[in-house]
């Protein structure tokens, strides 16, 4: 691959969960039900344009940001509004649109020579395709008065599971790289990274752009550590994040003329038999993608760390793109802290898997097979359980040890636990990206992540007000 | 045993806010917890946890203790018998080592438990497993001849004032075991100094016996003698300090149980090796110092060389099991290099050069507790400097 060049990343740790999705790819004829949930967008406050009972159209605005009148959300799928859903304070939580049929709203096509910035600036804002972005620190749909510092495209993301570029790379690698070249529109500095362990032809894009191959593992690689290990200023602090499938969406959406409404999904996680790959319509009915065998299993919209937590969810929220589920009714075990651990999830090498599983995965990786190593399975059930009781942080350090970030988190809660909000940011509050790795190595089960995600928030709202 | 659970669980509802015995809730919960592993799932944030708690963080400590623990009872009982006069069997001295260490350990339990759960209940926390280590590691710094009585006193201060005024287990800021035994140590030093090594069987040893440890025959050397001629002379060579078969405290004379405990604490990552590693280098660092400056005018002691520091008195225990303690030592991986260091220097500077004080790991270690936050204070501004700003 031409045009790459590799960093490494340090504090992160193996992911050995069993329920990877298989890299073959479905595709789902758009459902009967199609359902908009903006639950994933941190901040918005969704203000209807719509009622119960109209007729909507394919890329018609359905509701826009109260706060940003500029930033609306469109609609995948022509049909009629069946219900609106609100959640607490009259937060908007889904819309559920009765498919009827295939017409779709038509704008002009662009042309990417013959469009300017602002014009193109305006041709998001106007297809609903804003939405797609998200600001560094807050991870806030950015503000459309504004540029970003930098863009940074992502063409992995390594937190379990995921969906694959490589499984669909030859129908949209095209794609990104017009995608990319509009995006130069808005800002000069793009930064497209892959994981180095990705198994993806990016031939055909290096040509194009550079590429960082990212070598490190969950969490090391979110867009957050690679702003955070590449920045070179405080300016590049607010740079935005645009996913792989967005900058798709923006492509054909600008080509077509009419809003592109096709995501690819993955589904995994322990408790369902067949994993793979989905393509399926934005907002698609989760029934109609898998059945859900067991009705105490936890569906969850997005990876095992970060995803939403929604009670049985019916549809796949809009901005999430996998569907991970789990056991959420977890059995208790006697004495469970005298066992030796082999099939225990643990970072620590306290349990026998922790010890085992990172060696067997180097043994694995080196060019000579040795044919009893395929054999051995080194992944580990997951489920919602707690694994433990909570306590005081007793400081064993090692959420420090994977913090990509490198925050020092027990630090951190120290001073969260007076409101030190000053001191925290002084220390890297802002670089966290809340990828829940030092939540999930606690031993004293202790949420970090969402004590600090909850302090972000909260000072966002401090700046909006 | 599914159903063991589900019975007990019918009566959870009694211990729960409004029952009955809600005031019982602690006790009620690691009654339960400690036998079942809780089924609680995530409400919020990442919806996966890793395998490790908290109780299989004390139990692994409690584990690697298992050596030093079966050897110290062996060993209590082999000097008790060979104080006698008797020819020790194993069996004999293993039956004596545990009559004479299982009232200290079950004192120290009882009582240390009986505050733990007395301040659960009260501040309405929960009772925390790392009593189960301090409660381990408190009698196994004592003599064999320690009078209940002041085990009693030692682990009440250690748990109540080392630990529970300041909100329990994770919020203490020094080690409990050790500050139970500091307690006792200056309360009562001629319960924990002098002939207090061997206990004997009748009112006195037979004559061929001492229970001078070798830190006390390090100590006492005069000039001219030199003090590895002096340790020999007492019968002691390095290898026999290794092993063990030595008068001294309770679980810290064999330094090979030591390693068995250290090997499982690093293999665990329970124990910071940072630490370890570097209180042996402090130590050997300062042992060969004081050696540079040794000569027939200095006091001997400071001749003797670091490979004998190392295996002498409880340094190789204190350093393993004390200063390894993740709640009393600095936060930062990085600070845990100075924090070691120092008490390695600490050590070596208070049992050679200070008379009042054969040992002085314990000290050390105290010493260090208190400075380990502004350890972590300056480790954290230096690697604030290489952060690139992120406010607003």
């Amino acid at each position: 691959m031409k045009n790459t060049t590799q960093i490494k990343l340090k504090n992160n740790f193996k992911v050995t969960f069993k329920g990877a999705p298989r890299l073959d790819v479905k595709e789902i004829k758009t459902s009967t039900s199609v359902g908009i949930s903006p639950l994933a967008y941190k901040f918005i406050k969704a203000k209807l344009i719509v009622k119960e009972g109209e007729a909507v159209q394919q890329g018609q605005a359905l509701f826009f940001d109260k706060k940003e009148a500029q930033v609306y959300f469109h609609s995948p799928v022509s049909g009629v509004i069946k219900k609106i859903v609100y959640g607490p304070q009259r937060r908007l939580d889904l819309i559920t649109i009765d498919v009827s049929s295939d017409a779709a709203l038509e704008f002009s096509p662009l042309k990417i020579d013959e469009t300017n910035s602002v014009e193109f600036k305006s041709a998001l804002l106007e297809r609903g395709l804003w939405n797609g972005f998200s600001e560094f620190p807050f991870e806030n749909i950015p503000s459309p008065s504004t540029s970003p510092p930098a863009i940074i495209v992502p063409l992995s993301n390594s937190e379990p599971f995921q969906p694959k570029l490589s499984t669909i790379i030859d129908d949209v690698e095209s794609d990104i790289i017009e995608g990319l070249a509009w995006l130069k529109k808005l800002s000069d500095n793009i930064s497209v990274y892959v994981d180095a362990d990705e198994q993806v032809n990016l031939d055909a894009i290096s040509e194009h752009v550079k590429i960082t191959r990212v070598r490190g593992d969950f969490a090391a690689n979110g867009a957050g550590s690679f702003l955070y290990n590449m920045k070179t200023s405080a300016k590049e602090n607010k740079a935005w994040v645009c996913q792989w499938q967005h900058l798709v969406k923006i492509t054909r959406t600008l080509n077509s003329g009419q809003y592109y409404n096709q995501i690819l999904t993955s589904v995994g996680g322990n408790q369902m038999v067949d994993n793979q790959h989905y393509r399926v319509t934005e907002g698609a009915e989760i029934s109609s993608i898998i059945t859900i065998k067991d009705v105490k299993d936890r569906v969850i919209c997005g990876g095992l760390f970060s995803g939403l937590h929604i009670d049985s969810p019916q549809y796949l929220p809009l901005g999430t793109y996998a569907l991970n589920i789990i056991d959420n009714d977890p059995k208790t075990e006697f004495l469970s802290f005298m066992q030796i651990g082999f099939k225990k999830p643990s970072f620590s090498r306290a349990y026998l898997s922790g010890m085992v599983n990172e060696a067997l995965i180097n043994l694995k990786k080196i060019p000579v097979q040795l044919p009893f190593l395929s054999n051995i399975d080194h992944s580990t059930a997951t489920s919602s359980a707690l694994n433990g009781s909570h306590r005081d942080c007793v400081s064993c350090g090692f959420c420090e040890e994977v913090c990509p970030v490198d925050i020092l988190p027990q630090t951190l809660l120290r001073n969260s636990k007076v409101d030190d909000v000053e001191e925290n940011m002084r220390m890297g509050l802002l670089d966290c990206t809340t990828c829940g790795a030092c939540t999930y190595v606690c031993p004293s089960k202790i949420d970090l992540a969402s004590t600090f995600e909850t302090m972000k928030n909260n000072l966002y709202k401090e700046l909006k007000a | 045993m599914e159903w063991l659970y589900k019975r007990i669980k019918q009566y959870e509802h009694l211990f729960e806010k409004g029952g009955k015995y809600e005031k019982l809730y602690p006790i009620y919960e690691a009654a339960l917890t400690i036998h079942f592993s809780p089924t609680d799932t995530t409400k919020k944030g990442t919806h996966v946890r890793d395998g490790l708690d908290t109780k299989r963080f004390m139990i692994l400590v409690v584990i690697a203790l298992g050596p030093c623990l079966l050897f110290g009872m062996f060993n209590a009982g082999y000097q008790a018998l060979l104080a006698a006069g008797q020819t020790p069997s194993m069996i004999d001295s293993m039956i004596k080592g545990v009559i004479i260490f299982m009232p200290i350990l079950l004192t120290s339990y009882a009582v240390g438990g009986f505050w733990e759960v007395l301040f659960a209940v009260i501040r309405k926390h929960e009772i925390n497993e790392g009593f189960l280590v301090s409660g381990l590691l408190f009698p196994l710094t004592l003599p064999p001849t320690i009078p209940l009585w002041q085990v009693a006193l030692g682990i009440s201060f250690g748990i109540v004032i080392g630990k529970e005024i300041f909100g329990g287990t994770g919020k203490n800021f020094l080690n409990p075991a050790l500050t139970a035994r500091a307690f006792v140590y200056f309360s009562y030093p001629a319960y924990l100094s002098g002939e207090v090594w061997t206990k004997f069987i009748g009112s006195a040893p037979i004559e061929s016996y001492s229970s001078a440890t070798p830190l006390g025959v390090a100590a006492n050397t005069a000039q001219p003698m030199n003090v590895v001629d002096a340790l020999q002379d007492a019968g002691y060579s390095i290898w026999n300090c290794i092993i063990g078969l030595i008068p001294g405290s309770i679980g810290e004379t064999s330094v090979i149980c030591v390693l068995i405990g250290a090997g499982l604490l690093i293999a665990t990552g329970v124990g910071s090796w940072r630490t370890m590693l570097s209180a042996v280098i402090g130590a050997v660092f300062m042992a060969s110092l004081f050696n540079f400056f040794a000569s027939d005018s200095t006091i001997p002691f400071l001749g003797l060389n670091a490979v004998w520091h190392l295996v002498i008195g409880s340094f190789a225990f204190g350093v393993v099991f004390m200063a390894t303690d993740p709640v009393s030592s600095p936060d930062l991986n990085a600070s845990k290099y100075i924090y070691g260091f120092l008490i390695g220097v600490l050590t070596i500077i208070i049992r050679t050069i200070n008379p009042a004080y054969p040992e002085g790991i314990m000290l050390a270690i105290l010493l260090m507790n208190v400075f380990a936050p502004i350890i972590d204070y300056y480790v954290t501004e230096f690697k604030m400097k290489k952060r690139i700003p992120n406010v607003i």
